[in-house]
């Protein structure tokens, strides 16, 4: 026994002593030529340069400002863990570098001294990103913590502006074209006329094989691009992946618990009588979706951009807004904006901190956040994205040669934070040909039909409401969404309705209101 | 063997099998899908199901993982990481349950009391990290091998089994004046190959298998298990609704990710599937006996 | 049967041998063999337990865990109060229960049916094949079960062929359990029962002949000298998985959601990882850690007591 006591003790003792140190930071910050150096942590992804150092955009960076980085780079799977990890355990960087930062994240960190405010940098230091701010003052609002200070730096790409945001509408319908014609139908431009053209798919078979495997009308029923809340719109305020919408007049409201939902759920449960929804639709996934997609099986289906699912050609066709039984159309407007808060923060332990915002700011010239976001020009290795025009100083895009987009954006690309603003497009560079398209559609087809004036702001809230935000929505958002999709199927809407209602409160609907109308109102202030 | 039949045993036996080619059947099918999957085109599969017309079969879910040289690497690190966490794992376990098997090891209960706690309280990843950190193991195979040796199940099964080794042999080495260590070394270890085998069989497929540890402690992708190498592709983060470029993206990583999904896993079972039947005879019967006599 | 059963008891006594012995008094070889695991422990499991506190602390990271503010059980309410708390604890708790008890017995009766295999070519094939399913990956097989179980899927085929209508697994509610249950089954009881082959390894296959002269069937014959073999393992088995019945994991449930069978498939770890998405919410995750810890020591505990009842007065302790 005294010799198990002995081995317990010693082995305890060292543990304790062990562990009683913490390293403190002694990475140098200049090397002998009086270089500086960075230590920032990022992500990459998988297809990318293990040292992001490899990539073009980098090198010359370093030329142009002669500051040297090294990197931490993890890939995205265990990005947020390393990141966390490094942060909890002491071990901080100069920098984090696209770091994906919640606002929750940002204020806790702030609170706890982890990272600096940076509003004195920017004034001091980075001219390109004040000229950004000055360009387009609402993102320093947005940027702005509730106690007045400014804690990251941004990712802003600006795709369209207001209701012709590339955002605004996430969930394009398609419809069959092909299957239409065939059939010697009109595109249907009120809900009626909507289902009478889905029967029609459903029993008139359209594709001619004698057999009725069409689907009509298929969705994800999960909020996102490929929900059918585009429906909704046709019934009232209609329904967006947060729920949330602003009347004209400054009321924030919950759509959930509108008249005009029920009317739409109704409407949705009609569809599923006759048998014309996708039986799949409540438990796909993208991948047995896209399958169908692929297959052409769809009368309409809803997706961010046509090309990813039933392929780039004419078969589908973005059917119009329909008119709902009072004779109105609306297109609801979603919440989402081109603006990324937290894509790079300082930490508290950079002692060149000088040095670290002229880096950034570099990042905030035109020309360079192109390049960070998208991709580079005259790179010999790998392919380039654009081709440099140097009389016009303008970035051309340039055709991808069958590469998907993305293999070759990741590969060459350095996100992080940077600015794209709607006034570069033909100055800098031209619009990358997807989104120029979808922008074409977006101003023709949708934004004469939307209704509502203002979308709900990116507020900044505090640290408690966060926290209370986000406890609600888990409960309250999951039980709005079961209790759509068994709707749809049994129909039973209208006798459910009050007990939903008080189920909502129970939730914490109201105190969830309250939070986000008097965020809203601070921010127009 | 024979054993004398009667009636009823024989018909126990038929339905015995019966049953047995039952279960047989219900594991068999769905494996059948997964490696025939393995060969599919993901869209063609999602759509038309398993098709065993060969010509529609593509190696492409399997060339895009063996190609990958990170993949090979991360094969070798596992290799390894298993193997010698798989003997580590006997020594301290298994030996620390037979040394708690004697009822006279004075503090025995004290110690296993020790033990037990920890599978139940601990301090939780911060602090660990931080002990790891400042032994000076982040970023080595240490901080993979040993933290987990030590499993309290293992101790417990070990000790479970021990205890089951009549104790009349035990004794009777003692009487000839036997030492503790040639009771253990001579009498009790190669009794216990079944038990020891067993372990060493769950801790070589649970390290296998593992990656989080993996990932929190190593940094330098030389080291990586296999697991995590085919994490990093499998896994995709969400996107926030609104970042136009990442819908692209999110299509054409979902769609890698779909075609290795099936062939991975034949990949990275295949060795332990080959491994197995080399264990396989220390399960067999009557083990036990040749020390009786 | 209990005259076959004494005999069989009275030929395994026929080979204990009563002796006198020496008592041994150090034991330091036994220590030496105990000593890498107590060490490890206390370096790697003892010395970071200062930092359970961390479920009282509002963790800054600059501070540290033992210098960070305390908050006492502010998180502990936080997690008590969740609207849907009851329903949250139901259905962990019915879940982990219902899928032990489901799921013990199998391994057993696999491995002693395995055991009355004669041809080893067979029995060994068959054990590959056991086995196999548990090395897929949780990922997969929920995308399996989607793809078998779909409304468009082959068991809905049959399903539809025969009642008009599929039915809806994986949304309705009242599926999720057994769907979890059974599948966990088909891909692990293979693997657990290699444990309980090993101690039928152990034993003497002239005891079943000998019984077998004696007149036992089978059933007196497994129930007998089978059983008995593993009755321990069996014991301390059941005994560490009631411990464990709290803390099930997450990945599976969270993967098996869908929109609709919430109120089923929502358990406590899926819960904590939603509300806790707010990255590094260590507090919060390590309160309901500590929750669960101690309401799995009471399981132990009462469990080990009922088994130890049952079972000769041999338990974990």
């Amino acid at each position: 026994m005294k010799v198990m006591q002995k081995v317990t003790i010693s082995g305890l003792t060292i543990a304790l002593l062990l562990t009683g140190c913490n390293s403190g930071s002694s990475n140098p910050t200049t090397d002998a030529n009086g270089k500086v150096t960075l230590n920032f942590l990022t992500q990459s992804s998988a297809l990318a340069p293990a040292d992001p150092n490899d990539k073009l955009i980098n090198k010359r960076l370093e030329e142009k400002t002669g500051i040297h980085i090294n990197w931490k780079n993890y890939t995205t799977d265990q990005f947020i863990e390393k990141r966390n990890l490094a942060v909890a355990s002491g071990d901080l960087p100069d920098g984090i570098f696209d770091a994906g930062y919640t606002d929750y994240d940002l204020l806790k960190l702030a609170k706890d001294g982890v990272i600096i405010p940076v509003d004195d940098l920017i004034n001091n230091y980075m001219p390109n990103f004040q000229k950004v701010l000055k360009a387009a003052p609402e993102y320093k609002k947005m940027l702005t913590a509730p106690d007045g200070h400014m804690y990251s730096f941004p990712w802003i790409e600006e795709l369209g502006t207001g209701k012709e945001a590339i955002q605004s509408v996430d969930d394009f319908p398609w419809i069959n074209q092909a299957w239409l014609k065939k059939l010697g139908l009109k595109m249907p431009t009120t809900t009626e006329e909507l289902k009478q053209v889905l029967i029609a798919f459903k029993t008139q078979d359209p594709n001619g094989n004698g057999e009725a495997d069409e689907i009509p009308l298929s969705f994800i029923d999960k909020p996102g691009g490929e929900d059918l809340t585009f429906l909704y719109g046709s019934f009232g305020l209609g329904d967006n992946w947060d729920h949330t919408v602003v009347t004209n007049d400054g009321k924030v409201v919950f759509t959930a618990s509108d008249n005009g939902y029920k009317d739409a759920i109704n409407y949705i449960h009609s569809l599923y009588q006759e048998g014309l929804i996708d039986v799949e639709s409540s438990q796909q996934d993208w991948n047995t979706y896209l399958a169908k997609g692929k297959d052409k099986r769809y009368g309409l289906y809803f997706t961010w951009d046509k090309a990813n699912i039933t392929g780039p050609n004419d078969d589908y066709q973005l059917m119009n807004p329909l008119a709902g039984p009072s004779g109105k159309t609306n297109v609801t407007r979603t919440n989402g904006l081109g603006f990324d808060r937290g894509k790079m923060v300082i930490t508290s332990t950079n002692q060149q901190v000088e040095a670290t915002a002229k880096w950034i700011d570099q990042l905030y010239e035109p020309l360079q956040s192109i390049q960070d976001n998208w991709g580079t020009y005259g790179d010999t290795k790998e392919q380039n994205i654009f081709k440099f025009d140097e009389k016009k100083g303008m970035l051309k895009h340039l055709s991808l040669e069958g590469s998907a987009p993305v293999e070759v954006r990741q590969k060459t690309n350095i996100a992080g934070p940077l600015a794209i603003l709607d006034e570069y497009y033909g100055k800098y560079t031209t619009k990358p040909d997807d989104a120029a398209s979808r922008l074409k559609l977006m101003k023709k087809v949708m934004v004469p039909h939307m209704q509502a004036d203002h979308i709900y702001p990116k507020v900044f809230f505090s640290i408690e409401e966060l926290d209370r935000l986000s406890t609600i929505e888990t409960d309250l958002f999951a039980y709005v969404q079961r209790k759509r999709t068994e709707w749809y199927q049994n129909g039973k809407v209208n006798e459910e309705w009050p007990t939903y209602l008080q189920e909502l409160d129970r939730l914490g609907l109201q105190e969830w209101l309250q939070i986000k109308q008097s965020g809203y109102d601070r921010n127009q202030q | 063997m024979n054993l004398a039949s009667s009636r009823m045993d024989r018909f126990i036996i038929g339905i015995n099998y019966i049953l047995l080619t039952f279960c047989v059947l219900i594991i068999i099918v769905p494996l059948i899908y997964i490696v025939i999957a393995s060969f599919m085109d993901p869209i063609a599969l999602l759509n038309k199901g398993i098709s065993f017309n060969v010509s529609s079969w593509s190696l492409e879910g399997y060339r895009k993982i063996l190609g990958n040289e990170a993949m090979t690497r991360g094969f070798i690190n596992s290799v390894f990481y298993s193997v010698s966490f798989s003997i580590l794992t006997i020594i301290v376990s298994v030996f620390a349950g037979y040394a708690l098997s004697v009822n006279e090891l004075k503090g025995r209960n004290l110690f296993m009391t020790m033990f037990i706690v920890t599978m139940f309280f601990g301090g939780g990843l911060i602090p660990t990290y931080l002990l790891v950190k400042n032994l000076g193991m982040l970023d080595t195979v240490w901080a993979i091998l040993l933290p987990g040796i030590v499993n309290v199940w293992d101790i417990i099964l070990a000790r479970t089994f021990f205890k089951g080794i009549p104790n009349e042999l035990k004794e009777a080495a003692n009487v000839d004046g036997a030492s503790d260590a040639t009771i253990f070394f001579r009498i009790v270890l190669p009794l216990s190959k079944p038990i020891i085998f067993v372990i060493a069989l769950y801790a070589f497929v649970g390290q296998w298998n593992s990656y989080f540890d993996a990932m929190i402690y190593l940094d330098n992708a030389k080291l990586y298990p296999l697991q995590l190498v085919l994490r990093s592709i499998l896994i995709q983060n969400q996107t926030m609704p609104g970042m136009i470029g990442d819908q692209l993206a999110m299509a054409e990583l979902k769609r890698l990710s779909e075609m290795i999904k099936y062939s991975s896993i034949v990949i990275s079972s295949l060795p332990l599937l080959i491994m197995y039947p080399f264990f396989q005879k220390y399960f067999e019967k009557g083990v036990l006996v040749g020390s009786l006599k | 049967m209990d005259g076959v059963g004494q005999k069989i008891k009275a030929r395994k006594g026929e080979t204990a041998h009563r002796k006198t012995l020496k008592k041994r008094h150090n034991h330091y070889f036994l220590y030496a063999l105990l000593a890498p695991a107590l060490i490890l422990t206390i370096i790697f499991k003892y010395v970071p337990m200062y930092g359970a506190v961390i479920a009282f602390k509002d963790f800054s990271p600059l501070k540290g865990i033992m210098r960070s503010d305390w908050v006492g059980f502010k998180y502990f309410e936080k997690f008590l109060n969740s609207p849907n708390f009851t329903d949250i604890f139901t259905n962990t708790i019915s879940l982990s229960l219902f899928g032990l008890i489901c799921s013990f017995p199998i391994p057993i009766v696999l491995a002693l049916m395995l055991n009355q295999v004669r041809q080893a070519k067979i029995k060994k094939n068959v054990q590959l094949i056991l086995y196999a399913p548990n090395f897929i990956s949780v990922v997969v097989i929920v995308g399996m079960l989607f793809i078998f179980l779909s409304p468009v899927g082959p068991i809905n085929q049959l399903v539809s062929a025969i009642f008009g209508q599929p039915l809806m697994f994986m949304s309705e509610p009242g599926y999720f359990r057994s769907i979890y249950i059974l599948s966990g089954i088909w891909q692990g009881a293979g693997w657990s029962s290699i444990i309980y082959v090993a101690a039928l390894a152990g034993v003497d296959p002239e005891l079943h002949n000998a019984a077998s002269l004696d007149g036992a069937n089978i059933f007196q014959r497994i129930l007998h000298i089978d059983l008995p073999t593993i009755r321990p393992i069996m014991a301390i088995v059941f005994i560490l998985a009631a411990g464990g019945i709290m803390s099930i994991g997450f990945e599976k449930a969270y993967l098996m959601q869908t929109s609709m069978n919430l109120p089923s498939s929502e358990i406590i770890s899926t819960y904590v990882y939603k509300v806790g998405l707010q990255a590094g919410d260590y507090s919060y995750s390590a309160a309901v850690g500590l929750f669960n810890s101690v309401i799995n020591v009471f399981l132990l505990v009462a469990v080990n007591f009922v088994v130890k009842k049952l079972n000769e007065g041999e338990g974990l302790y």
